[in-house]
């Protein structure tokens, strides 16, 4: 397997696309099945309820975006792939890590606060606000390693 | 700007309260609080009666055809409105008689349709359905089957089993028994499981109680589809419902207001801008020239409440702060510095001429179609305002729909990603140090001249040494500045702890917060990877899009990607930028010099949802 530099770059691609992924979807799972519940009941909630919700979902985007941008650098998309050693290929795999591991546990995280805030919503519409500033407390790690990402990847 | 209260207590005869309310409620000038005493003005529940009647006839005509919502706009003055009230009382009877009637026709047609339903399966039964379950010599018994029972009667047996319709409970069937069979026929019937069912209750044989009820529920139908044709009629007069429901509403929120009463005169207390005192002295004047007004400052005691007067610019965003916490009367109102710096922040985190371009159009479209009202119409406005620094960021950093249409007029952040790391620090240090000023004339005007300098200036020459250390040429100035600052801190840190450990200590402590304006600062960093995330999405929407081109196939779907794809990138953008812009705002910037604590300013006015007066500011 490490005879290919390749499949080294897009195992790397292939988990910072996906763990991240995992994070947001149980985070938009936990916070959608808490929002539903309140809308069921204060219909005209939804608005305020749909922001919190999105606000896990983040993580994927990320994890996305620095697969994406993997796949450009080391010439996987766009040609220029041949040039690839087996230690640039690690280079790449590992600056994927940081947003994949990060953007796994925030996400999960963020969703449970976003649920909690949901609640916290629905007995209190004006609090609105103070749910979607405390739930985007926890996206800082997930923007932060995002960050480190980028940064490894650009300076390989 | 904080605009001062002024508290005031205004006492006149009864007689002339209703004209005085209404004259107050014009002017939209006093906030009337209640305390232990107060009573309401008027007859609330006859009119909280009139109110839920509008809404329901809104809701009613709605409901039952299109309304248009590019309607426009009803404008009128107070007084109209306040004419309104009860002019549509008729109108709005009819209606809701209507739909009690439809309401009572609609149950009517389920009732008979589940008696259909029910007759259905004996449709083809001969014997008229009153006539009992016995005759002379044989036991009839009723009931279903379930689907696809093989019907096997024992020989000799004297039973017969008719079939008839089938429904969801099974197959409908009679079973007829000589007497002296009865028992050996329930066994049978037990066995194939059968469930005796009594039959419908109705006249004549089932085919006639079906033709009857049939023929009724066709007359229904014709009743309801009459019945819904009048009601959709109604949509026409969707503007004078909405008058209605405004001149309701106001009419209720006037009633509501708490007075003191005794016998012969009563009293209203509360609020009023100071700058509006005079005006609202001649209102009352006017209509009661013998009233007695007296107007003071608030005591130490009480709380006024918040009314913020900023310009046209600023007052939009005033509704972030709001959402944190409005302003302390007393203290400072950050929202002209906190609303240039949402303003330009905003624009950083979205960072790409295309979407501004986009955010332009889309919120400016959006005001003419949704019209919004109060807090969504600033939400929105601000929005609006920040599609310019978009554009602006977007040209300096060359971003276009996530393509470099032309070249940046700084740097392209991915080339040079630890510059635009290093340039959004900068943004936030600025953006606290800013908070610290304020926080330092917030000091200095209540006259803690050295809070001010110990523990603001002392930081902000700290900060800006260490920034200094990485630069060559400022390396030994930012050495001096960054140690003075430091001294200053650990020296004054303990001053206010009575003894000499109690001072070292408090000094170290007050050092160690360096850990918190690092992280503070770091927090920026987010600016960055927001505009990198919204930017290279687009890339990536494009490089999606471009890789299916080469087919006239394959363009219409890469235009379609295209589209789709900014369109979530737009959306998904916008929702990051407005958290975590409002976050930079409350968590690092407010956390410097902020705590709130005030309410709102809500005189009494006019409370309308869908008209718009041309002589009441809101």
């Amino acid at each position: 397997m490490f005879k290919n530099p390749m499949s080294i770059v897009l195992i790397g691609v292939a988990i910072a696309a996906a763990l991240p992924g995992i994070g947001s979807a149980y985070g938009v799972h936990a916070a959608g099945k808490a929002a539903a519940g309140v809308v069921s009941d204060k219909p005209e909630l939804f608005g305020k309820l749909l922001v919190l919700q999105a606000l896990p979902g983040t993580q994927g985007i990320y994890g996305f975006l620095v697969a994406v941008l993997i796949l450009v650098r080391s010439g996987i998309l766009g040609g220029g792939a041949a040039a690839l050693t087996t230690e640039t290929a690690f280079a790449y795999f590992g600056s994927g890590l940081a947003i994949a591991l990060g953007g796994l546990f925030s996400g999960i995280y963020q969703g449970r606060v976003a649920a909690a805030s949901i609640l916290m919503t629905a007995k209190q519409p004006d609090a609105s606000a103070r749910g979607i500033t405390m739930t985007a407390l926890v996206e800082t790690y997930a923007i932060l390693a995002l960050l480190v990402s980028i940064l490894a990847l650009f300076s390989i | 700007m904080i605009v001062p209260m002024k508290h005031i207590d205004i006492c006149a005869m009864q007689s002339d309260r209703e004209e005085l309310l209404r004259s107050l409620q014009r002017a939209s000038v006093m906030m009337i609080v209640s305390d232990d005493e107060t009573v309401s003005a008027g007859n609330t529940e006859a009119l909280e009666q009139n109110y839920i009647d509008a809404n329901e006839a809104i809701a009613f005509t709605k409901s039952s055809g299109k309304v248009s919502g590019l309607r426009p706009e009803n404008v009128v003055s107070f007084d109209d409105l306040d004419k309104a009230a009860g002019e549509y009382a008729p109108l709005v009877s009819d209606m809701l008689a209507t739909k009690e009637l439809l309401e009572g026709k609609e149950r009517e047609l389920d009732r008979l349709n589940s008696q259909i339903d029910e007759l259905l399966p004996w449709k083809d039964l001969e014997m008229d359905l009153g006539e009992g379950s016995d005759t002379k010599a044989c036991h009839k018994f009723f009931g279903f089957l379930p689907m696809n029972t093989t019907i096997s009667i024992p020989d000799g047996l004297p039973v017969d089993i008719e079939t008839y319709g089938s429904s969801a409970k099974g197959t409908a069937c009679m079973c007829i028994a000589y007497h002296t069979a009865v028992e050996e026929a329930e066994d049978m019937l037990r066995e194939m499981g059968f469930s005796e069912t009594p039959l419908p209750n109705a006249d004549g044989t089932p085919a006639e109680a079906l033709k009857t009820l049939e023929d009724r529920r066709t007359a229904v139908e014709d009743e309801i589809s009459s019945l819904k044709k009048t009601a959709s009629g109604y949509t026409s007069s969707i503007d004078q419902l909405e008058m209605d429901r405004d001149s309701a509403a106001t009419e209720l929120a006037r009633a509501q207001v708490p007075v003191s009463l005794t016998d012969k005169t009563f009293m209203i207390s509360g609020w009023v801008a100071s700058d509006r005192v005079d005006e609202l002295k001649t209102i009352v004047l006017g209509v009661v020239p013998y009233a007695l007004i007296d107007v003071r400052d608030a005591e130490e005691s009480e709380q006024p409440p918040t009314l913020t007067k900023n310009n046209k610019f600023i007052s939009q965003f005033e509704t972030l702060t709001d959402m944190f916490s409005r302003p302390y009367p007393r203290g400072v109102d950050p929202n002209p510095v906190m609303g240039v710096w949402y303003w330009i922040i905003f624009g950083m985190m979205m960072g790409d001429a295309g979407y501004g371009v986009l955010m332009l159009i889309l919120f400016a479209v959006l005001k003419k179609v949704m019209r919004p009202r109060g807090e969504t119409k600033k939400l929105i406005n601000l929005l609006h305002f920040s599609s310019v620094t978009t554009i602006f960021w977007g040209i300096v950093f060359g971003s276009y729909f996530g393509a470099e249409w032309f070249p940046p007029l700084l740097f392209t952040p991915l080339d040079k990603p630890v510059e635009a790391l290093i340039f959004s620090i900068i943004i936030g240090v600025l953006h606290i140090f800013s908070g610290m000023i304020i926080k330092m004339y917030d000091l200095i005007r209540n006259g803690h001249v050295m809070d001010a300098i110990f523990d603001q200036l002392s930081w902000i020459v700290l900060l800006t040494g260490i920034g200094f250390l990485v630069i060559p040429a400022l390396k030994t100035a930012g050495m001096i500045m960054a140690i003075a600052g430091a001294a200053v801190i650990l020296l004054t840190g303990g001053r206010d702890k009575p003894n000499i450990f109690g001072k070292i200590s408090g000094g170290l402590l007050s050092l160690y917060n360096i850990s918190s304006y690092f992280s503070d600062i770091v927090s920026y960093t987010r600016i960055i990877a927001l505009m990198l995330s919204s930017g290279v999405i687009g890339m990536v929407m494009n490089l999606l899009a471009s890789m299916v081109q080469g087919s006239i196939i394959g363009y219409f779907f890469s235009f379609l990607i295209y589209i789709a794809g900014h369109a979530f990138n737009l959306v998904m953008g916008l929702l990051s930028a407005y958290v975590h812009d409002s976050r930079l705002q409350y968590i690092e910037f407010f956390g410097k010099f902020y705590d709130g604590g005030g309410y709102a300013f809500d005189p009494l006015s006019a409370d309308t949802k869908y008209v718009t007066l041309n002589d009441q500011r809101k």
